[in-house]
């Protein structure tokens, strides 16, 4: 740092001494010009002086002579102007300043006494530099006079105000420019200094003090780091492109996943707008998706009940009570019935980032539903129909109502009757509920037809014989046998042969018949009774179905039989069909897979 | 001395219209009976009993129809209705509320209770 300030020193100085030169040369080059041109004015004028008319002014007027000189354009440099008669006595003098008398008495004695033009120089007695022109006046060959012209040498001294207004410029300016650069320097390098770069890793410019090499140094480091750090974040850029991608597509996936769901999915984002619906919700609103999608969801959806939930939903934010809603959609799928429930998607921070709203068509499980409720309301109804008799007759003859005998038997044996009708009622229920869980609970054995057509008959027979009525077998000449349920097979069978004699009259005659056709059983009952009405016949298999008809309703009966027969030949593979016509006849034929016999 | 009260009796089980006719007959009233909604209408229609008992599960014209067909009627000529039902549900209590005159007992009912009924409407009724 010392040598940088002696070198600035130096520097200084060489310049100063040069603007000290240059203006002495300059000073010098003034002063010889003055010289010169002082030396041939004299020259010219001593000529002129020194003319022969001259002689007569040393004895006629002379004011003019005198006139002349201090008008001419050089009297200001006169010191003096003497001219001598030929005895060498001054006659004629011209001195402003009196300067002739301090020239020493040399000079004078060398002009006057010379006989041609001479010239010299010299510094007066108290020290003015005067330059002196002598020639003498020749008039008819003859020396008539002497003229001394003396002039003022130029006396310029370098330290005048003239002279030092150039160098005082260049210094000025010099200085100016000097002020000028460093203060731009330092503003600029200021600046980059200045400069910072985001992120801790970021190598920071290294403290300098003003020292340019340090700068450069700095300046380089910083441009390295700001080009590291262009390419680090043209390689985030191009990785955040292709993430956005990626999620962009992802997204188009995610919805034509939703759009294939058969449920309706709305999305509504933090701001209550629709960020997504899907084709299935938009179909049962019967809007258009741009109607919808980035609108606030209460102006968009034209569904008040929907519209209500949503707002519900919004309300309850925070609380996860999942209350759902029934929705239904009259003018785009009447009868049909919906529920809408909803779930809050959340970010990272647990704040609400989307609601997922979710629109199910539920009416299969409402059809369940009733289904299930009229199955209990009929089993109840079912159950306490013979209890209901039970009580009622058992109270009138506790309460003694009863007196007559006959009446008194008459009520014992209803009392008996409906403890049965509700005995067999239980056990169907039962026998039922076993049957629909049979798929998982059935026991397959070999199972020969002609103990399971014996069986069915003596079950009925005794009712059979009551009413006169005939049961004929049709068998082949080998029974053949079926993989199955025993106890279900029978009790199936056991449920028609027992219609078949119910709903016929007395002496009626009933077909039970039973052949092998390929790898199927076929059993055939067929009845001369009721017969059943046409629009009977596709419900007879339902639970709890009974005909309105007045022969049917005559006649106890749980409408659980032919149910339970159904689902005991589905669990067997098989088939069961009807062909009926009213008041005259009835035949149901059952097939049933003999299946891989176990042969022991 | 007021004419005998007649009391119509509307079930498809036998032994309930059997049952509860004697009952009623032993009160002193009068019995009608039919075995479904829609014999029942026809004799509400003609003979115009001052009360009838009827089961809510039947064929042709169930117990519920049966109410509504006959509530305009009560207007006019009132008479007591009693449903007899397996098992009431809100919605039915609802729709039976909402009749004239008509309140429901369910099963297994006592016969006692529906006589007592029978004699509390004709009471409140005549007096």
């Amino acid at each position: 740092m010392k040598k940088t300030k002696i070198i600035i020193l130096l520097l200084f100085l060489l310049v100063m001494s040069g603007i000290v030169l240059i203006s002495y040369a300059q000073f010098k080059k003034e002063n010889q010009r003055d010289y010169r041109q002082t030396k041939e004015n004299g020259q010219s004028l001593i000529g002129v002086l020194s003319l022969p008319s001259t002689a007569s002014l040393l004895s006629g007027p002379s004011d003019y002579f005198f006139r002349e000189l201090s008008q001419n354009p050089i009297s200001k440099k006169i010191a003096y102007c003497i001219i001598h008669d030929a005895e060498a006595k001054p006659v004629l003098s011209f001195s402003p300043g009196n300067l002739d008398r301090r020239v020493p008495e040399s000079v004078v004695n060398r002009s006057v006494w010379g006989n041609g033009y001479i010239m010299q120089e010299f510094l007066s007695t108290d020290g003015v530099g005067l330059m002196e022109f002598a020639k003498p006046v020749f008039k008819n060959q003859k020396k008539a006079a002497v003229v001394r012209l003396g002039l003022k040498t130029p006396n310029n001294t370098f330290f005048t105000y003239e002279h030092m207004v150039l160098p005082a410029q260049i210094i000025f300016f010099i200085i100016l420019a000097l002020v000028f650069g460093y203060y731009w320097t330092v503003l600029s390098f200021k600046h980059l200094k200045s400069i910072k770069m985001p992120g801790d890793e970021t190598p920071r410019v290294r403290q300098s003090k003003g020292d340019v090499k340090d700068i450069i140094e700095n300046l380089e480091v910083y441009l390295a780091s700001m080009k590291e750090k262009t390419s680090m974040a043209e390689s985030k850029r191009q990785k955040l492109e292709s993430r956005l991608k990626i999620s962009q597509f992802e997204n188009k996936q995610f919805f034509n996943i939703f759009n294939a769901f058969d449920f309706g999915i709305l999305l509504i984002d933090s701001r209550d707008m629709v960020f997504f619906i899907n084709t299935y919700l938009l179909d049962k609103l019967g809007q258009k998706k741009e109607d919808l999608l980035n609108s606030p969801y209460d102006d968009a959806i034209e569904h008040e009940a929907l519209k209500s939930f949503v707002l519900q939903r919004s309300a309850a934010d925070g609380h996860l009570t999942s209350k759902d809603m029934n929705l239904t959609f009259e003018e785009t799928d009447p009868g049909q019935f919906y529920q809408a429930s909803s779930s809050n998607i959340t970010d990272a921070e647990g704040a609400l980032f989307i609601r997922l709203i979710r629109v199910v068509n539920i009416s299969r499980e409402k059809e369940a539903e009733k289904l299930q409720q009229d199955f209990i309301n009929h089993i109840a109804h079912e159950l306490r129909t013979p209890l209901t008799n039970i009580k009622a007759y058992n109270e009138m003859m506790m309460d003694g109502e009863i007196n007559n005998v006959e009446m008194q038997k008459e009520f014992f044996n209803t009392i008996n009757d409906e403890t049965n009708r509700l005995a067999k009622l239980i056990s169907s229920i039962l026998e039922l509920a076993e049957t629909e869980m049979g798929q998982l609970t059935i026991t397959k054995d070999m199972v020969k037809t002609d103990w399971l057509m014996e069986g069915c008959i003596d079950a009925v027979e005794a009712v059979a014989k009551e009413k006169d009525i005939t049961i004929e077998k049709q068998v082949p000449d080998n029974f053949p046998k079926i993989m199955g349920d025993k106890e279900m097979l029978k009790s199936a069978l056991i449920n028609i042969l027992g219609n078949a004699v119910k709903y016929s009259p007395d002496s009626a005659r009933i077909t039970f018949a039973i052949k092998e056709v390929d790898d199927m059983v076929i059993f055939e009952i067929n009845d001369t009774g009721f017969g059943m009405d046409e629009k009977d016949l596709p419900h007879i298999f339902e639970k709890f179905y009974r005909s309105e008809n007045d022969q049917v309703v005559e006649q106890n009966g749980s409408g659980l039989g032919l149910a339970i027969t159904a689902e005991i030949i589905k669990t067997h593979d098989g088939f069961i069909e009807v062909q009926s016509e009213l008041d005259k006849e009835s035949q149901f034929t059952i097939k049933i897979p003999t299946g891989d016999l176990i042969i022991g | 001395m007021d004419k005998k009260k007649t009391v119509l009796i509307i079930d498809d089980d036998i032994h309930i219209r059997r049952i509860l006719e004697i009952k009623i007959k032993h009160q002193g009233y009068n019995t009608l009976t039919a075995k479904n909604g829609k014999q029942g209408l026809e004799v509400i229609q003609s003979q115009k009993p001052d009360a009838v008992i009827s089961d809510l599960n039947m064929p042709k014209l169930d117990g519920e129809a049966l109410c509504k067909l006959t509530n305009p009627i009560k207007k006019d000529r009132p008479f007591l209705t009693i449903i007899i039902t397996a098992r009431i549900n809100p919605q039915e209590q609802q729709w039976i509320d909402e009749m004239i005159d008509t309140r429901f007992m369910e099963k297994p009912f006592s016969p006692s209770k529906i006589v007592d009924a029978l004699a509390e409407y004709f009471e409140n009724a005549t007096s």
